[in-house]
């Protein structure tokens, strides 16, 4: 009863205390609940994507124990089936065409056989180039190869003979990897080179051309995704489970290649980012949050205890005051609650993709951890005073002046341990290549590698603890003596004050660097995401713009020369792609003119270790015969600076491969339009010269304004006859996710809901503490103006208190951020594609950042001061 | 004397003090001269405290009117010339006992040298100069209104207005305390108005004044 009429007495005298500290929850609340909802967006975006680019779910081997006919019966029975096709592979000696220039053979290939709705029923495995999209169709590097064309006849020879085959088409095989695996060893354990030599043929053509030869029969399968559980590690596990439960139903009678599995597990990883995301920049966004709460609590904490002392002196137990606490703490958790989750909503649906939910778990748990939250925050003031044995002791704790004392974690030089372990935590984690997301062989499900985190982890705490060291140091020897004053100053006795306030202005400058070291933190690392997200668009297209010549073209350098007229168009880069074995493995080379490459595309530092672009490119240039190499072909064929490598080149008169000797000048990580793992760069007069062909595979074009420039040169080509493609950096199928497999929405959706969320937090943290400050010295202020001080002097008093607390937070917050960013970007390395050299820093953002905390501090100070020192007639009688 | 010290000090005319709808003063009419001393007394909640900020200043009146013929006529200015000593210890809880005794000479424009010396003096004439470097919250509250009463000393206002000073005080403390304040003021030539409830100690001033639900009369009541 008695609980029930003090929360009555509450919400009737104090609806705005209540408000201001339900609100304060109400953001925890929002922010926890926000922050759910992007994990399980981005989980389910991951499995959704994972899904999405796998062209066959499985592929299934019918082994020599099985029948096709056996094994196909038990797949038409799995849940969720929704194709399946027969798909023949067998193994042929070679091809061979007949044309003007005389008889062409290739190596060793694949003959298929693929029903003629094969590529409806899975159109991610085909891609149509030329001729019929049925029929007898050839891959398109085998029809370069074999100079054939649709319509040509080649032949098959296997070891009964040599079969006529007329080619319908040319395609290309976009997932050529998967579909020619090897089925039935561990995923990465039997990776093989996809074959260079394919021809695609119908059922009847395949049993006529393939009579004496070992036929692999597999059954190609699609499942309906919609019942897939959202999360790609679970997800994972339902389709692995499905595939083994299958492999035991046909006991030994086939063995399944799990594409979607594989896929779903790889998905599983980029969640992991995802997860430490959440922790690295989450988690302090809740302790963030506690501290605002436990400010605004603070703000009413002394009179709270005089109240509860009083109850106390009237007969109150402990019980009865355990009772109000939390009857107090469970109405400003529901109005909390009530507020937070309409929030949550709004932040979602501002910040995250349309349609992601507010997942129900993530709602509960925001919900019970702000109801600990009021409860703590609404506990501890009281705590000491509520467990007091008797009137005295009661007395004494509301009688008890703020203690002076340097905080123990300060005493104990917590702050300096916590700062030593976190570099030494980032050592090792530098030592380890910033391996934070783990993959290790043999075992199905990814790791993360936790103590990773330890860097930032003990860094948060460290530089809160270090602000307050250096803030208290700071204050504590003010003296006045160098602040400008005039008639009627006093620095000497402001300083004095703000010696004795310097716990309170360290305690609002810790929550201010931590609310400004998140924004500044998210800042950077966001925008150090997009910038490389930039580069990496710009690595995927080329250029600006890039005109891809189709397979088989044969277009000179000197087409450049009337790509340069197309209005919009800066400067053209010829580009030569070939292909190139080192030793048995093929790898893609990149033909380029040394002098001129940097004209049209962005090359990074970072791209060539141990050099720069413009060092490497004068060497380049200087060593005709010059390779660039990656790490892994380096490593692999223990190759050094200045070995003679051979490697085998496609002569573009013959089309056969021969050795071309070549000398290695150094690494490269990345390259314009090559691919992620390893390729080869040199010159392309010197590639075009040893191979006898100087056909350009892209033409890279600088231009300021890449989506009208496209556009023009589409037009411009059509016009011409050409069946060159044109991308630019500006269209939708440029856009490419990160390493990491996060896409930039998912990054700009958690940034903005950090930002958004660090921002009023920044401002709470400043404003509380300094409206905190001014309640609290409301009795000095209305004193100095009893003493005549006037509006002028009271308010020096204020703002030498608010400059001092908002330029350690400010400067805290900005070592804070520097710091933070600068370990999320190196700790979360794995989440860069390329990996940057530096941080970004978005500086209009953060003076924004800095103006808006000034000027609502200088609001608060000059406003809520003034309103403070206005003197009625109970404040004067209180006097 | 010049013309300006043969002057009223205050000259409150009908001043009537209302908080809400309760009349807490009504026709009041009170004239204090330099060199005067003035004991107001009277019941708890008389309105002796109302008609002290409405004399001082701080408090404007609900009718009537408070002049001060004899201070500043600039607000600011005239602040510094009223010296206001409350009933409970006012002192800034972050400034030491001699910081707190400096605050309003400095606010005025002294110097800090002399603001310190005059401080000194003022806290040693009520017996306080050991107090000097201690904050208020390691004051009694007897301590903390010495410091108080020592900050209208050191200030040499033309009125001091002291709301029953002593009440923290034990008796002989009080007395020596009033005897300082009223010579400290004596010695400048300035207005002293002191309420109290000790009629003993309103003994010690030349005039006395009652003040009975809101009316102010001459002398003292039975």
């Amino acid at each position: 009863m008695r609980t029930l009429h003090w929360l009555t007495g509450l919400t009737r005298r104090r609806p705005l205390e209540l408000l201001v500290a339900a609100v304060s929850i109400a953001l925890a609340i929002a922010f926890v609940a926000s922050l759910g909802a992007f994990l399980h967006q981005s989980r389910a975006a991951l499995t959704v994507r994972a899904t999405a680019s796998v062209p066959v779910d499985w592929q299934v081997q019918v082994t020599a124990q099985g029948s096709p006919a056996a094994v196909a019966g038990t797949v038409g029975r799995l849940r969720d089936l929704w194709a399946m096709e027969q798909v023949s592979y067998a193994h042929v000696s070679s091809f061979a065409s007949h044309g003007a220039g005389g008889t062409r053979q290739t190596g060793s290939g694949y003959v298929v056989g693929i029903s003629p709705s094969y590529a409806a029923t899975f159109p991610g495995e085909l891609r149509h180039l030329l001729g019929a999209t049925s029929g007898s169709m050839l891959f398109q590097q085998t029809a370069a190869n074999l100079a054939a064309a649709p319509g040509d006849r080649i032949s098959v020879r296997t070891p009964s003979g040599a079969h006529p085959v007329t080619v319908d088409g040319v395609v290309d095989l976009p997932a050529e990897d998967s579909f020619f695996q090897v089925v039935g060893l561990a995923p990465g354990a039997g990776a093989s080179a996809p074959p260079d030599n394919v021809l695609l043929v119908a059922p009847a053509v395949f049993a006529a051309v393939t009579r004496g030869t070992t036929v692999v029969h597999q059954l190609h399968v699609g499942f309906r995704h919609a019942t897939l559980p959202t999360d790609p590690h679970t997800a994972a596990l339902a389709i692995q489970g499905r595939a083994n439960h299958f492999q035991a139903a046909v006991a030994g009678g086939a063995l399944v290649g799990d594409n979607l599995g594989t896929a779903l597990t790889a998905a599983g990883e980029d969640a992991r980012y995802a997860e430490l995301l959440f922790l690295l920049l989450g988690l302090p966004g809740l302790a963030l949050a506690s501290v605002v709460a436990a400010l605004v609590v603070a703000l009413r904490s002394d009179r709270r205890r005089r109240e509860v002392a009083l109850l106390r002196l009237r007969g109150a137990s402990v019980a009865d005051i355990v009772r109000i606490v939390a009857g107090e703490a469970a109405l400003i958790a529901a109005l909390g609650t009530a507020l937070g989750l309409p929030l949550a909503l709004l932040a979602i649906r501002l910040a995250l993709p349309a349609s992601t939910p507010l997942p129900w778990g993530w709602a509960l748990a925001a919900t019970a951890g702000g109801t600990v939250l009021a409860l703590v925050t609404q506990a501890e003031p009281v705590a000491r005073l509520a467990c007091a044995r008797d009137e005295s002791s009661v007395a004494a704790e509301a009688a008890r002046a703020p203690r002076k004392r340097t905080p123990w974690p300060l005493r104990a030089g917590l702050d300096i341990i916590l700062l030593a372990g976190a570099a030494i935590a980032f050592t090792l984690t530098a030592r380890s290549g910033y391996q934070v997301v783990l993959a290790p062989e043999g075992i199905a499900q990814t790791q993360v590698n936790y103590a990773a985190l330890a860097g930032p982890a003990l860094a948060w705490p460290g530089l809160a603890l270090l602000v307050w060291r250096i803030t208290d140091a700071v204050v504590g020897r003010r003296t006045g003596r160098w602040s400008r004053g005039g008639p009627g100053t006093a620095p000497e006795l402001e300083a004095a004050a703000l010696r004795q306030r310097r716990r309170l202005i360290a305690r609002g400058a810790v929550g201010l660097s931590v609310a400004l070291g998140l924004a500044v933190s998210t800042a950077v690392f966001t925008s150090t995401y997009r910038a490389q997200s930039r580069v990496d668009v710009a690595l995927t297209v080329g250029s600006d713009v890039a005109v891809v010549e189709p397979p088989g073209a044969t277009v000179g350098p000197d087409a450049a020369r009337a790509l340069t007229r197309v209005p919009g168009v800066r400067s053209v880069e010829p580009l030569q792609h070939r292909f190139a074995y080192v030793g048995p493995d093929l790898q893609d080379l990149y033909g380029v003119q040394p002098s001129t490459f940097g004209n049209v595309t962005a090359l990074q530092d970072a791209f060539v270790p141990g050099s720069t672009v413009a060092r490497t490119l004068a060497v380049l240039r200087s060593t005709p015969d010059g390779v660039l190499l990656s790490a892994e072909t380096l490593h692999d064929y223990q190759l050094h600076r200045g070995d003679l490598i051979r490697l085998r080149l496609q002569t573009g008169r013959d089309h056969a491969y021969r050795a071309v000797p070549f000398h290695v000048i150094g690494q490269v990580t990345e390259w314009p339009t090559a691919p992620k793992d390893s390729f080869i760069v040199g010159n392309a007069d010197y590639v075009a010269r040893t191979t006898g062909s100087n056909a350009v595979s892209t033409f890279l074009i600088s231009s300021g304004t890449p989506a009208a420039t496209a556009a023009a040169l589409r037009s411009t080509l059509r016009a011409a006859g050409s069946a060159a493609q044109v991308r630019d950096i500006s269209s939708p199928g440029a856009a490419v996710t990160s390493a990491s497999g996060l896409a930039s929405t998912d990054l700009t959706g958690l940034s903005r809901l950090i930002l958004g969320f660090s921002v009023p937090l920044a401002l709470a943290c400043s404003g509380l503490a300094l409206l905190g400050g001014i309640i609290e010295r409301r009795r000095a202020l209305v004193l100095l103006a009893a003493l005549g001080a006037t509006a002028r002097q009271r308010g020096r008093f204020l703002t030498t208190e608010a400059r001092a607390m908002v330029v350690s937070g400010m400067l805290g917050g900005a070592l804070t951020g520097t710091l933070v960013a600068y370990l999320l970007v190196k700790v979360l390395n794995g989440i860069f594609d390329p990996p940057p050299a530096s941080p970004s820093i978005p500086w209009s953002y953060l003076m924004a950042l800095v103006v808006l905390v000034g000027t609502v501090t200088a609001s608060i100070v000059a406003g809520v001061g003034r309103l403070a020192a206005r003197a009625g007639p109970s404040e004067l009688r209180d006097l | 004397m010049n013309d300006s010290d043969e002057r009223p000090l205050v000259q409150a005319t009908s001043v009537g003090v209302s908080y809400g709808q309760t009349d807490i003063l009504h026709g009041v009419a009170l004239t204090v001269c330099p060199g005067a001393h003035v004991a107001v007394m009277g019941r708890s909640g008389s309105g002796k405290t109302t008609l002290l900020l409405t004399l001082a200043g701080l408090l404007a009146p609900s009718s009537g009117t408070v002049t001060w013929p004899g201070l500043s006529p600039d607000v600011r200015r005239r602040r510094g010339e009223i010296g206001m000593i409350f009933q409970a210890p006012s002192l800034m809880p972050e400034l030491t006992a001699l910081q707190n005794t400096t605050l309003p000479l400095r606010l005025r424009g002294v110097g800090v040298e002399e603001a310190r010396d005059s401080s000194l003096v003022a806290l040693a004439a009520i017996g306080a100069a050991d107090l000097a470097d201690a904050l208020p919250a390691q004051l009694s509250g007897g301590q903390q209104q010495r410091v108080a009463i020592a900050r209208a000393l050191a200030g040499r206002h033309r009125l001091v207005l002291a709301d029953e000073p002593t009440g923290a005080l034990d008796r002989a403390r009080a007395r020596q305390v009033a005897l300082a304040l009223r010579d400290a003021v004596a010695a400048t030539g300035g207005g002293l108005v002191l309420a109290t409830h000790d009629p003993a100690l309103a003994e010690m001033f030349d005039e006395h004044l009652t003040v009975l639900d809101g009316d102010l009369t001459l002398g003292r009541t039975a």
